[in-house]
């Protein structure tokens, strides 16, 4: 930044000097400097009087002024011109003086009768360039601490609209489940009602159609509760504890059979490796499995279900295989989708959501869920959770 | 039905259809003669502490048991359960709370205002009469009222 060639570019230094002598030894120096143009003022009002009405690169600044002495002179000077360069212009017995003034915001110190022209340009010119790299820093330094607390209030605002939405969710849901079932418990019992009052009324046909209404009303009523089990799912934290999944995975399975089921079901469980999870949500995962394997074994007269597990690096991988209805591979990208079916409500009673939940709850532990399967030979499915 | 026969069972239930479906269920189970079913919160107060409009009631022969809907016109079931339990004379008046959803917010609320049991309305009849005969039995014969 050193300008030389117009006259407009000149650097305008200011020199706060009272002493007559000293004045002169700086302004011999300017001479020699064409690039530089000095202006003289011999105590601080007159400096502050004459810094508000000119443009000034740098301040020379002598620190015994009739108006002000030491540092407090650097000190005001500093407050009232942030942005221009300042530099100490001292007694050769001021040492400390010029140290600690360089602490509180000069650029530099010159010692009078100890500098030369060319340590005085170099000064001159190192004080300019290093204060403006100075207001630069502050400069990004002030839109750095804008940004981050434009940042911080983005979250809080976001924050804020996410729990309005997740408590939007909530009332929905609830209204869902509530308003919706209300018609539906009508249309079933009402059906129920008309079935059993006027029963001699109804040939075959006639009942066949009250069924229908009957069933489909408790369907959509399935419908919602699932629906609603599955959006639940996202909102609720995670309570991880070890879980003893052999135990889990057992006593689920005693639950969903009764004495005659399990006479025709060969239930084989493993030594499964215990694990870390939620264990409601864990075991709703085993109750969708099982319940699924015992619902596509139902058409068989020996049916056989294995559970097992195998620890693998950082997860554990546990199967549950069955010989029942299968799949085919075909299909398997829509196996884990909301409502998507692979068997028709004829064949297999369902209404789609089971492997949705249990995909969601694997996944939010970190884990993964896959499946093989074969139509009319059977299916395995496995899910992994990390250790 | 007089106003002045003792009611067994009041139902507090703005739906006329839940309502007769458990009016129907309870008289199948031949479990009360005397059911009387207020549609709103605030005829269900004015019943149980004879007022307004039940102002001839006889204040000694309080129901023996009250199914109390929570979403309702007016005085909503929370509101009605705080006054009941509040109240020393009909604190110890069993109430059952009947909702349409087991997400409601306010089952916890409920139990903490004092509410003697909570039962969901099934979707599907046979359950639906299972839940109501069921639950009539326990309150009408189980269980022993204070005295």
């Amino acid at each position: 930044m050193i300008h030389t060639n117009k006259m407009s570019d000149k650097l305008n230094l200011l020199l706060i000097e009272d002493n007559p002598g000293d004045v002169r030894i700086i302004e011999e120096m300017v001479l020699d400097l064409p690039e530089m143009k000095l202006f003289n003022v011999n105590c601080i009002s007159f400096a502050f009087e004459y810094l508000d009405k000119n443009k000034t690169d740098l301040v020379l600044l002598d620190l015994g002024l009739p108006d002000s002495q030491g540092l407090d002179t650097v000190r005001r000077v500093v407050l009232q011109i942030p942005s221009i360069p300042v530099v100490v212009f001292t007694g050769h017995k001021d040492d400390e003086l010029a140290l600690a003034s360089i602490k509180i915001g000069a650029q530099d110190y010159l010692i009078k009768g100890k500098i030369d022209t060319d340590m005085f340009a170099r000064s001159i010119h190192y004080s300019i360039e290093r204060k403006s790299l100075e207001i630069a820093l502050r400069k990004s330094q002030a839109n750095l601490t804008i940004l981050n607390e434009q940042l911080e209030q983005r979250v809080i605002d976001r924050t804020a609209q996410l729990q309005a939405i997740n408590k939007e969710l909530e009332t929905f849901s609830y209204t869902v489940s509530h308003d919706l079932r209300a018609p539906l418990r009508a249309i079933d019992g009402f059906t129920s009602i008309l079935l059993e009052n006027y029963k001699s009324k109804f040939d075959d046909e006639g009942k066949r159609l009250c069924a229908v209404i009957g069933d489909s009303a408790k369907h959509m009523g399935q419908l919602i509760d699932d629906l609603l089990d599955f959006s639940r799912l996202s909102r609720i934290e995670l309570n991880i504890y070890s879980i003893d999944m052999e135990q889990l995975a057992g006593s689920v399975y005693s639950e969903l059979t009764t004495p005659e089921t399990r006479h025709r079901i060969s239930f084989q469980l493993g030594n499964l490796n215990p694990v870390s999870g939620d264990r409601m949500l864990i075991r709703q995962v085993w109750v969708n499995l099982i319940s699924n394997a015992i619902k596509f074994s139902s058409r068989r007269e020996h049916a056989v279900i294995k559970i097992s597990s195998k620890p693998e690096e950082n997860r554990v991988v546990y199967s549950i295989m069955d010989y029942g209805a299968g799949f085919d591979m075909k299909y398997i990208n829509k196996l884990f989708g909301v409502f998507q079916r692979l068997h028709s409500v004829k064949e297999f009673e369902g209404t789609g959501v089971g492997l949705a939940i249990v995909q969601h709850i694997i996944i939010r532990h970190g884990g993964e869920v896959w499946a093989e399967g074969e139509v009319d030979k059977g299916a395995t499915f496995y899910f992994s959770l990390p250790i | 039905m007089n106003q002045f026969d003792p009611v067994d069972i009041l139902i507090v239930e703005d739906n006329p259809h839940d309502a007769e479906l458990i009016v129907r269920t309870l008289q199948k189970q031949k479990l009360a003669n005397n059911i009387f079913v207020a549609e709103d919160g605030a005829e269900a107060l004015d019943f149980i502490f004879c007022r307004g409009i039940h102002s001839n009631r006889d204040k000694f022969k309080p129901p023996k048991v009250i199914f109390l809907d929570l979403k309702l016109p007016k005085v909503n079931g929370l509101e009605v359960l705080k006054e009941i339990k509040s109240n020393a004379e009909t604190k110890k008046l069993p109430v059952v709370i009947i909702t349409s959803s087991k997400e409601d917010p306010d089952i916890t609320k409920a139990y903490e205002l004092g509410a003697n049991s909570y039962v969901v309305k099934p979707v599907d009849f046979v359950e639906f009469v299972h839940a109501f005969s069921s639950t009539g039995v326990y309150w009408l014969l189980v269980n022993e009222a204070p005295r």
